[in-house]
Order: structure tokens, then C-alpha cells, then sequence
């Protein structure tokens, strides 16, 4: 597909993060090549999932509609905090590489604490990502500038007015708007000196307006828009990957008798009569110099759109081969570390159990490396985000 | 043997897709303001500058103006950054 161009220079910060990406990528890469068992010593990356709760139920939420996995939890886990003692260790741990740090959850700023947390990544300075519904930004407005200008906030509004609230709920947008409002005064101000951008998913209604959403978030002043495909899964893709996990990972986290895995709650799609349009949009939106920068996630080619929105395999962006699993730890809500972001089937072990060192190197994590190395990706690798943030 | 100028426009195509535009590079193209590269491809074409020279860049010495024209990126794969005042002709750039 043709590409979004931007007239927007690098910071000083985007740069220096853009040069670590790409250090570490080309690290993985060469220690792979002599070493196909290869983990960095330390995480380079890690992602901590701060809680399951949210305070949205949104309609294509892998995790809280009514498909949604995290209804299986019983109700203390649906309840579960990332335990502060945690989130330290792991951070004095890689601090001295300072680790780029995402979070997210559920919804990141629900985490009772969130304000000790701000003030152990202040005490260890790093890059941090935050995903947010942004409904209690303002309210966490003193933690989240503690943080410092490395702090990139994407706040995600599925569309304007209506279109969000039919996904999100009555009076989500006006309320999400009242924070994002607030933390643009700040960023003009130079109280925030962060980073503030917004994620769209590309859902029916937005297809045709996404030009649209791309001109209204440059004029709102966003720094970058983020558009979204959805992350479907079809029941055929999931259930070879049934069929694979069963033949592969049985000894590793298997879902309880009765249960269903969790890849087959990715069941919101665009309709495939939308390609068309998706197309559309994306042609129309490359014709423009924007003053934002626009990313596609993924940044599909064209002749993988029909495949990604279908919910095959087939992975975008001419993926072959995933790093993440080599340089970035996943931690969830409940301490658990997983080699797979989204999928609670490869945990590996608990935090709260095993250092976080230990479990990095462990003879479990090397297990689950040496299987996905010898046989590629797998069929859910396709609607992963690391694969395209960070794969090969 | 590949002069690093024919290196880099094969790179170029390899990264942007786009023909016309690695066609058009010479050694003072602005790899920011004149291929546009955004993260995306920036990240692309970083990792592939190893493949396509055969070296083993650092990359965290990577500075923006080596990549304010082709001439200093070249400079820079190769460990010569313009700070140490080597001659473009030491370069294979044509």
C-alpha cells in the first residue's frame, strides 16, 4: 500500500528511541543467527499488565466482551493488581540497560497504586508506552507527569462521537475528550512533555472516515494517529492453532477441561465487504502530507489485506519470524510471565514465585523458544502486535 | 563489486517499495527530508543497511546527521563518521 507521509521531524526523544529499536533488533538478529535458542541476558523490553480491570466494556475487547476470556477469571482475578514488589524488582533489574516499558491492561490507570508505580519508573528512568482508555488521566495527572518526558501516552477513540460510544459506551468520548483536553493544555504549557497520540480501530463505521479522523486528530493536535486493524481470529485459524498448541505446548499451560483457549475470543472483524473501502481510505490518506505522523498497525501491504482482515495465518507486513521472544518480557496482571503477549496459554511461570531472572533464562522459557524456532510461526502469530512491532 | 551508492538505492527500493525514488538518490539525499523514511522504514532500512554492506553497524553511535545525507550514512556503516574528516573520495560513493 502506498505509505502516509508526514512532514513532522524526529525529536531529540523519538530518535534516541528509534536508535535503541533498532540496536536491539539488530542484536537479536545477529545472536539468532549463530544461536537459535538465543535470549538476551536481561529483558530489553518489558511489558507489564498492570491490571485485568477495566472500566469499560467494550464491544471488540478481546478480554471484556461478552466472548472475552477474562469471564472465565474467577472473581479475585478479575480483581488482580500488578503486586508493587513486582513492578520494583523488575525494574532495579533492568534499569541498567533502562528497558523500554509498556503497560497496559485491562485499563493501566484502574491499578490502585498507580501513583507508586509512577514513582518507581521516576526512580528508574526509562522509556515508557502506556495504552489508556484516558478516562483517568486527568485524575493521575500528577503521577503521569512524575514520569518525565520519555512517558508516550496512546489514548484510544474508536472514532468520533458516535462511533466511539457504540463500541465504548453512552458519554465515553465527551469524557475520554475532557482528559485529553487536559493533558494537551498541560503538554502546551511544557508541564507534559511527553508524548500524546490516539489509536482508532478500523471498525465498519470508520472505514469511510478515515481521512476524516486522521484531519480532525492532526487539527486536535495529537502527535501521531494510530490506526488499528482488528485483530480477528477465524474459528479455522484457531482451531489449528488448537491443533498446534495441542501438539506442541500440552506440557505447558493448557487451558482447564471445558474451557476454550483464548485466541478464540478474537472474534471482532471487519466485514470483508469493507476491503474495498479500508483500501480506499488508506490510498486517499497516502496522498496528503500530514503534519502527524500516521501509522497503520499493522503497516499492511496490499495484497495481505484481503488474508489479515479474514482472520487467516498469513502474517502481514512479510513477517516471518518473531523476536519478541528472544528480548522482551511479558508480565501479567497476576505476576505471571508469558512468552506471548496476548495468550495466557504460554506462561512460563510467576513472578512471585521465581525471580524474574531466573524465569527469563529458565529451562521452560528455552522450551517454548526452541519449539517456535523450529517451526515458524504460528497461526495466531498473525494478530500479535510484537510480531510487527518487533519481528522480523 | 557494488559501489555504496548502488548499495543504497538497492536498499531504498528494497525498504520504500519505490523505484523512482532509490533511482534518484545521490550522495547528498537527505535520508529524512528527501526519502521521507518514517519510523517504520527508518527501522527497516537501518536493519537492512547491515545486509546490504555486509558489515556490523553500532548502532547506538548512531547520530541524526549521519543520516542527513547519504554521504555521512555511508561514512558512518563504514566507522567513519564526519567528525573524523576523511575525504568523500576515500568513500566509494560513485
Amino acid at each position: 500500500m502506498p505509505y502516509a507521509k508526514t512532514s513532522k521531524k524526529f525529536t531529540q526523544g523519538e530518535f534516541a528511541d528509534l536508535r535503541r529499536t533498532v540496536a536491539i533488533k539488530a542484536e537479536t538478529r545477529r545472536r539468532l543467527a549463530h544461536d537459535p535458542l538465543y535470549a538476551s541476558d536481561l529483558p530489553q523490553e518489558v511489558s507489564m499488565q498492570l491490571t485485568y480491570k477495566c472500566n469499560l466494556r467494550c464491544l471488540h475487547c478481546f478480554q471484556w466482551n461478552e466472548q472475552g476470556f477474562f469471564h472465565s477469571y474467577d472473581s479475585q482475578r478479575k480483581r488482580a493488581e500488578l503486586d508493587i514488589r513486582v513492578v520494583h524488582d523488575v525494574l532495579r533489574l533492568t534499569a541498567g540497560q533502562r528497558a523500554k516499558l509498556f503497560l497496559w491492561g485491562g485499563e493501566p490507570l484502574m491499578h490502585s497504586n498507580f501513583g507508586e508505580i509512577a514513582s518507581l519508573i521516576e526512580r528508574y528512568p526509562r522509556v515508557v508506552n502506556m495504552c489508556t482508555n484516558g478516562l483517568l488521566m486527568e485524575r493521575n495527572a500528577e503521577h503521569l507527569l512524575r514520569i518525565g518526558p520519555t512517558l508516550n501516552l496512546l489514548v484510544s477513540l474508536d472514532g468520533f462521537e458516535a462511533e466511539h460510544e457504540a463500541l465504548r459506551g453512552r458519554g465515553s468520548f465527551a469524557r475520554a475528550m475532557r482528559n485529553i483536553q487536559a493533558f494537551l493544555d498541560l503538554q502546551r504549557r511544557g508541564e507534559y512533555r511527553g508524548e500524546l497520540s490516539v489509536a482508532c480501530m478500523v471498525s465498519e463505521a470508520m472505514v469511510g472516515r478515515m481521512y476524516e479522523f486522521t484531519d480532525w486528530a492532526e487539527e486536535t493536535g495529537f502527535n501521531s494517529v494510530y490506526w488499528l486493524l482488528p485483530w480477528f481470529i477465524s474459528p479455522e485459524t484457531a482451531a489449528s492453532m488448537d491443533q498446534l498448541y495441542e501438539d506442541e505446548f500440552a506440557w505447558l499451560n493448557p487451558p482447564e477441561p471445558g474451557e476454550k483457549p483464548t485466541w478464540h475470543s478474537y472474534t471482532y472483524a471487519l466485514p470483508a465487504d469493507a476491503i474495498g473501502d479500508l483500501r480506499d481510505s488508506m490510498s486517499r490518506i497516502a496522498e496528503r502530507v500530514w503534519k502527524l505522523r500516521l501509522r497503520y498497525q499493522p503497516q499492511i501491504e496490499s495484497d495481505e489485506i484481503d488474508d489479515f482482515i479474514r482472520g487467516t495465518s498469513r502474517p502481514a507486513q512479510r513477517r516471518h519470524r518473531c523476536l519478541a521472544v528472544s528480548n522482551r518480557m511479558e508480565i501479567h496482571a497476576d505476576g505471571r510471565v508469558s512468552s506471548c503477549k496476548f495468550f495466557p496459554e504460554f506462561v512460563i511461570g510467576n513472578l512471585h514465585e521465581t525471580p524474574a531472572d531466573e524465569l527469563w533464562l529458565s529451562e521452560r522459557f528455552r522450551r517454548v523458544r526452541a519449539i517456535l524456532r523450529k517451526n515458524g510461526l504460528m497461526p495466531v502469530c498473525s494478530k500479535c502486535i510484537l510480531l510487527y512491532l518487533s519481528g522480523d | 563489486m557494488a559501489t555504496d551508492l548502488e548499495h543504497m538505492q538497492a536498499l531504498v527500493r528494497r525498504v520504500m517499495d519505490d523505484p523512482e525514488l532509490a533511482t534518484g538518490i545521490t550522495e547528498d539525499t537527505d535520508l529524512f527530508d528527501d526519502l521521507g523514511l518514517d519510523s517504520l522504514h527508518m527501522i527497516n532500512f537501518l536493519i537492512g543497511a547491515e545486509e546490504e554492506f555486509g558489515v556490523e553497524v553500532d548502532f547506538e553511535s548512531l547520530r541524526e546527521e549521519h543520516l542527513h545525507s547519504v554521504r555521512s550514512f555511508c561514512a558512518f556503516i563504514h566507522g567513519v563518521t564526519q567528525n573524523d574528516r576523511m575525504p568523500p573520495a576515500a568513500l566509494r560513493l560513485i
